[in-house]
């Protein structure tokens, strides 16, 4: 298993701080278990029971940062399905279907922001979809909305064969529990770009995977304004030379909202190229946690990695803790991280409040600019509706 | 390199010394009431230690950090009292160790560039002098044990409140196990021109140290400490949990530095807290070379308005060792300000690991923060770590972070050689550059010997 953090160096290692645990009422079983598998193939069935008993025995981590000592857990929504839209150049099957998704699955196993989530959306998915892209026009939209107060679970996979390119969007919407996991394979020379647009969920977990093959491509968009809780968590293994992978984030927080995100490039390959880039907004009592662990192997020479976040809190009770990593094995390489959390700069304000505009319109048309060049790739890359959705979650009439 | 002197024994030297005193290995409350005894302490203190213990035999090891599962208390002696007496003036202290600290040049360091110095060989004092002209200033400079007889109501207003023995397991070790140390008071508006000065030596295999520094500067008074620390090295593991409280009052100015060398069989399991109040600094100069395996973050709480903390550091991190340092720095009033200039060398397989925190509370308005972490990795056998927490808690805050990890550039070394100078030179150069924010702090006797340290850990790694 891909363990999210691992702290060692010739015969030393360090401590790794695990988290206390504790278990809700009524957590998912068997009579969950068994719903969700009732037509699924017999490995399948066979792989996921396999991992009931771990997922059992394990409670829910009682982060530090997070409000997860509130968590309730819905009841679980077995028939909910994604909606599929646009889809092109690709081919799209049941999940539990596939027996070569399922050895993806075993080739990709990890940790996460916590096994926990991870062994949730694999042993209690009922509704998940396996993706290949079949050509260099691969698109696909999935949307899932929440209907009342119920657990949405849901595991994906995505393979982008040797060659081809696959633009996804992912959107989700309003649920009270969502747990979502999707594992993206980029063979080589494949190119993928990702938008996800997670918003008004109230308790969010997603955790995704991407393994790069040797020059493959990955970008990914995360647009986020969560309700209660959004815990997204992104792992990039450079498996081969020449990858390049980019996670470039936004979010926008109100009321007492938290975003919890933690973003990990693995460069484990000779030549890769890794970036992760955060901007967020936070209003009221709003909270963040922006993580980011770029890691670099021994013999991964000439790695390019870096990473960068910018917080605006927008009130006195706010709240943005960022913790950017360096985890370095290998010294022909350039690593950097930046950071910077404060307030808007006053005289863009006042500047634009002596041009007529009042206090709220100026502070959102502010707020826009934060997010404007990330909005105009996402523009470049999806299409101008999307951009238009993306902008309208990030600094929609809400905020 | 061929301009510095090379001399590793100095700070590898065994002194042959007989102990009035050495407690049993091991840890338990009739060892603390040895120690506790051989000290004539007040029972104040007694009661203290035996707090601390419970609190150190109930509490579990620091969940982040260097793995310390072999380290063995059962088997560290507490407490070792050389048979000396502790003397006013060099030449009472007894010929071996003396030349201990000649080797190191503290007495010659003394005459020259120093206000007072504490030396300390094991778990006591052997020598303690401050300038005459200071002592009727008011200005204390005492070894703690002395201090904790003479000015006992100082010292207790004050010990151990900083840190409080609950903050983490080794604080109340610590706590019940202290021994030596120094204590110093500045009254106010007293300004000692020039550092004092305690020298820790660890001369025993198997042994802890764990000297407990205190200092109280009244308002708009200020002073500079050094603290240096050597050991020779043995096949067995040494542990040291020293303690430095420092209370900066209003308007007063703190500048603690150290040169920590312990040697690489030494667990480094130490605390640093300044409490800064209004209008106040403190300044930390660190140089982080010895050691196996070490944990320290020093830690500065802007309590007053206005007060501010400045930290550089420089952590060498050669074969053999796993130093996870760092700063942490608390914002906890307005107009507070900060800098952390963290740098790091690793090589010959080395484990440099910063790990920092800055947390702006939210009565923090217009704090100001930097926090800066440099990492040289001078081959790829070592690995260097940079992992800054930064808790913002209100919306007037000014915060930037920037790391950066790399290694020496080759068009820098082959400028270098084209002008002359060797390749190892050109590479002692550039190191020297890398580090020279920090040396410069130092005074230069001082900034000498962190070369000749750079230089003799560099030759025995690349050359």
């Amino acid at each position: 298993m891909e363990k999210t953090i691992e702290l060692s160096h010739e015969d030393f290692k360090a401590v790794v701080p695990s988290p206390e645990r504790f278990f809700v009422e009524h957590d998912f079983g068997v009579e969950e278990f068994e719903k969700v598998v009732r037509d699924t193939s017999p490995l399948w069935k066979a792989y996921k029971a396999s991992l009931l008993d771990e997922y059992s025995t394990l409670g829910f981590p009682a982060w530090k940062r997070s409000k997860l000592a509130r968590l309730e857990l819905p009841t679980l929504e077995s028939g909910a399905g994604i909606e599929i839209r646009e889809a092109a150049g690709v081919n799209v099957v049941k999940l539990e279907e596939s027996r070569e998704a399922l050895e993806i699955v075993k080739l990709t196993d990890f940790e996460g922001s916590d096994r926990k989530f991870v062994l949730q959306s694999t042993v209690f998915n009922a509704s998940g979809i396996f993706v290949k892209s079949e050509d260099e026009r691969g698109m696909l939209t999935l949307k899932v909305r929440g209907r009342g107060k119920k657990a949405l679970v849901f595991h994906n996979v995505f393979l982008v064969r040797r060659g081809e390119k696959l633009k996804v969007v992912n959107l989700f919407e309003g649920a009270s529990y969502a747990s979502v996991l999707n594992r993206y394979v980029v063979e080589e020379g494949g190119e993928l770009s990702v938008l996800n647009l997670r918003f008004n969920n109230t308790f969010g977990f997603t955790n995704e995977l991407y393994k790069l093959g040797s020059q493959a491509k990955v970008t990914v968009y995360n647009v986020d304004k969560p309700q209660d809780l959004h815990a997204p968590f992104l792992m990039a293994l450079f498996d081969s030379e020449g990858a390049e992978c980019v996670f470039k984030s936004g979010f926008t927080a109100l009321g007492t909202a938290m975003m919890d995100a933690m973003y990990v490039l693995r460069h484990r390959a000779t030549e890769t190229r890794g970036k992760v880039e955060g901007s967020g907004v936070l209003f009221d009592a709003a909270a963040s946690v922006f993580r980011g662990n770029i890691e670099i192997a021994k013999g991964a020479v000439n790695t390019e990695t870096g990473e960068s976040i910018n917080v605006v809190l927008l009130s006195p009770q706010a709240r943005a803790d960022s913790i950017p990593a360096l985890f370095v094995e290998e010294n022909e390489v350039t690593a950097s991280h930046a950071a910077t959390v404060g307030a808007l700069k006053e005289e863009g304000l006042y500047y634009l409040m002596s041009r007529g505009l009042d206090v709220t319109t100026a502070i959102r048309l502010v707020v826009g600019g934060i997010f404007e060049p990330m909005l105009q790739e996402i523009g470049d890359i999806f299409g101008n509706k999307w951009q238009e959705v993306a902008g309208n979650v990030l600094t929609g009439a809400n905020t | 390199m061929t301009n510095l002197e090379k001399n590793e024994d100095k700070f590898d030297m065994r002194v042959n010394v007989k102990y009035r005193k050495r407690t049993t290995p091991g840890l338990g409350p009739a060892i603390i009431r040895e120690i506790s005894e051989a000290k004539d302490e007040p029972k104040w203190m007694l009661e203290h230690r035996l707090k601390c213990l419970e609190i150190f035999q109930s509490w579990h090891n620091p969940r982040f950090g260097v793995d310390i599962s072999d380290l063995d208390l059962g088997k560290i002696v507490a407490y070792l009292r050389p048979d000396v007496k502790k003397a006013h003036s060099w030449d009472e202290v007894p010929e071996e160790i003396r030349e201990a600290f000649e080797k190191l040049g503290i007495p010659e360091a003394e005459q020259k560039v120093l206000a007072g110095v504490g030396a300390q060989y094991d778990s006591e004092a052997v020598y303690q002098n401050i300038k005459r002209e200071l002592e009727s200033l008011g200005v204390i400079f005492l070894d703690m044990e002395t201090a904790v007889r003479q000015y006992p109501n100082l010292v207790k207003t004050y010990f151990m409140q900083v840190v409080k023995p609950t903050l983490h397991k080794y604080a109340a070790l610590h706590g019940a196990v202290w021994s030596g140390g120094s204590f110093v008071y500045v009254p106010k508006g007293v300004k000692v021109s020039l550092p004092l000065q305690g020298y820790f030596m660890m001369g025993a295999p198997g042994s802890g140290q764990f000297e407990h520094t205190l200092i109280v500067a009244e308002e708009e008074s200020e002073v500079a400490y050094i603290e240096g620390c050597s050991a020779p090295r043995y096949n067995v593991l040494n542990l040291h949990a020293g303690m430095v409280e420092i209370l900066v009052k209003p308007g007063a100015k703190v500048k603690y530095v150290t040169i920590q060398n312990w040697s690489k069989n030494t667990y480094n399991l130490n605390t640093k807290v300044a409490v800064v109040e209004k209008d106040g600094t403190i300044e930390w100069v660190s140089g982080s070379f010895g050691s196996m395996k070490t944990m320290l973050y020093p830690a500065s709480i802007l309590k007053g308005p206005g007060a501010s903390s400045s930290f550089l550091s420089i952590t060498y991190a050669g074969k053999g060792q796993h130093l996870d340092t760092g700063a942490k720095v608390i914002h906890a009033a307005p107009h507070t300000s900060s800098i952390v200039d963290a740098r790091s060398i690793s090589m010959g397989g080395g484990w440099a690991f910063y790990r920092g925190l800055l947390h702006i509370t939210r009565e923090a308005r217009d704090a100001k923060a930097s926090v800066r972490c440099s990492s040289l990795m001078l081959d790829n056998e070592s690995r260097a770590d940079t992992l800054p927490i930064i808790e913002v808690l209100n919306n007037e805050a000014d915060v930037g972070h920037e790391a950066r990890i790399g290694r020496i550039s080759e068009e820098q070394v082959y400028y270098l050689m084209t002008r002359g100078l060797s390749e190892m030179q050109a590479r002692e150069l550039i190191v020297r550059g890398f580090f020279e924010p920090i040396s410069r702090e130092l005074p230069i006797e001082y900034a000498v010997e962190l070369n000749r340290l750079i230089a003799l850990e560099l030759e025995s790694s690349i050359g």
